[in-house]
């Protein structure tokens, strides 16, 4: 017996970013981040799910991206303040920024291949004929 | 061993991941096993808050696994012990 969800909702976005944040900040020392990590967080993990979670979403994809960019935000929020840092607002903004690319462009992919799908899957009869 | 660790955790933690999207379009997520009443389903429309704190752990914990992999294959970690 299973329900038919078809359409993500906004909050796994947003839990997903948080979870992200939190996990890579507790891994990895922030100091010293080994070389390439970074990089492959960005490209391998935060794009493939930007770009998952536009394709079915539940509102419009560029909110999607946007939630999962406030989840990102809240989760280096919170981690900052417990590693006991005040400059935790500086640093949600500073890690949000470093990680906004991959979800701009994992979203704009997901919303052009949902949009294009959505587009070939008009069925012609539905053409108003002359 | 540390290509081994590192592919095995990228599987792990990938594999996770899918599960844990799978269940965003089937509405349950699988959480071991309930006693002798087969598996423990969370159900996204009946248990909202236990659904939502499984999946958390779930993207948590593989992230975690796909995190500890890149460590392990650009040799920020060392492999874990087996023995």
């Amino acid at each position: 017996m299973t329900t038919s969800v078809t359409r993500i909702p906004k909050r796994a976005a947003a839990l997903f970013g948080a979870a992200f944040a939190i996990v890579f900040l507790f891994t990895f020392d922030p100091e010293e981040l080994p070389p390439g990590v970074l990089n492959a967080s960005k490209w391998f993990v935060l794009l493939p799910a930007a770009f998952l979670f536009a394709l079915r979403p539940a509102d419009k994809p560029w909110v999607m991206g946007l939630v999962l960019t406030g989840g990102v935000f809240f989760g280096v929020c919170l981690a900052a303040i417990l590693y006991a840092s005040n400059l935790w607002p500086i640093a949600g903004v500073y890690w949000t920024w470093l990680w906004l690319p991959p979800i701009v462009v994992g979203t704009a992919a997901g919303m052009l291949l949902g949009r294009a799908s959505r587009g070939t899957g008009k069925r012609p009869s539905s053409k108003r004929a002359t | 061993m540390a290509l081994f660790q590192g592919v095995l955790f990228l599987a792990l933690g990938y594999g996770l991941l899918a599960v844990v999207y799978r269940s965003l379009a089937h509405g349950w997520l699988p959480f071991g096993v309930n006693g002798f009443k087969g598996r423990l389903e969370l159900r996204m429309d009946e248990q909202p808050f236990k659904y939502w704190a499984a999946f958390t752990f779930y993207c948590a914990f593989g992230v975690w696994c796909i995190f500890l992999a890149f460590g392990v294959l650009t040799g920020a970690f060392e492999p874990l012990p087996l023995n």
